[in-house]
């Protein structure tokens, strides 16, 4: 009889040892990925990261993409120092000028300007919803 | 009579002042109308920003470590080096971290306000505006910065080349 209760009263504490490790389980799971989101989030990864929804590349950027890689340039570090391969390096690295002054004005003032969010005297921006976004989109975002 | 000419000036322009950068009642209905419209405007400027973000910091990455940094070491190497082209890029390696961080402090910003309601709290709406504007004014005077120093590093190869090496 007493065999009975002492395989009864283990089985009892192996069921609770059981929700004990899951529970524990599920807080170690949840503590670790909240410091996870924290450090993604303070450290301004998120602004870069763009797999998030609403920040996914279009087609036509991918495609730009692997051109740029295709073309990719190197000044080697060793060996000899010549004219010919500093004019080579000349001629990439205006390639590379060209790229970055094809961002027209990036970060200029008029994208939040009063007149652009609409937040002027007697403002509809209703109205031109559709179109300003657009507009937004292509002056700030591409290359042109 | 000085004494009370002077109060009554001072009131009535008490009164009168707006101060700067203060919202105009036109402007504070503006945005409780359409705090969705100008929210969905925010949202789009949030997005191109990272586009434009992330395709600048590749091309400065490039620049450094595939241009100015070899570049350096291989003058060194050659006997050579030259202290313009090594300050250029240090200061571009500085400008480049402080564009980073700038930018994360304009995205912080920004996120803040697209978050905030607008139409319960448009004074305070638009003094996060105000600030999300300055913090985007000094990432645009990082990139203006980087610029001029990339245009030098052009110019100083250009000067290393024609001294014949």
């Amino acid at each position: 009889m007493n065999k009975v209760k002492q395989k009864a009263q283990k089985m009892a504490r192996g069921g609770r040892n059981l929700t004990i490790l899951g529970v524990a389980s599920i807080i170690i799971a949840t503590m670790t990925t909240g410091v996870s989101l924290a450090i993604y989030h303070n450290s301004g990864d998120i602004y870069l990261d763009r797999s998030r929804p609403g920040f996914l590349p279009d087609e036509e950027e991918v495609g730009e993409e692997e051109e740029k890689i295709e073309e990719e340039y190197d000044y080697a570090k060793n060996g000899e120092l010549t004219k010919a391969g500093l004019e080579e390096y000349l001629r990439n690295l205006e390639n590379e000028v060209k790229a970055v002054e094809s961002y027209e004005n990036p970060f200029g003032a008029e994208m939040l300007s009063d007149e652009h969010l609409g937040i002027t005297d007697g403002a509809n921006p209703d109205g031109d919803e559709g179109e300003s976004a657009k507009e937004l989109e292509s002056e700030g975002g591409g290359a042109k | 009579m000085k004494k009370i000419v002077f109060c009554v000036c001072l009131a009535l322009c008490g009164g009168f002042a707006v101060p700067v950068g203060a919202i105009s009642e036109g402007q504070k209905s503006a945005i409780v109308d359409h705090c969705e419209a100008i929210k969905a405007d925010l949202r789009t400027v949030q997005r191109s920003d990272s586009r434009t973000r992330v395709y600048l910091g590749g091309y400065y990455e490039s620049i450094l470590t595939k241009y100015m940094m070899p570049l350096n070491v291989k003058l060194v190497e050659a006997n050579l080096p030259n202290v313009g082209l090594v300050e250029n890029q240090n200061s571009f390696a500085a400008t480049r971290g402080k564009f980073a961080e700038d930018f994360v402090n304009y995205q912080k910003g920004l996120e803040e306000l697209v978050a905030m309601n607008c139409k319960a709290e448009p004074e305070n709406f638009y003094e996060k505006l105000t600030s999300v504007r300055k913090k985007r004014k000094v990432v645009e005077q990082d990139v203006v910065k980087i610029r001029e120093l990339t245009a030098e590093q052009v110019k100083m190869v250009k000067k290393l080349v024609a001294e014949e090496l």
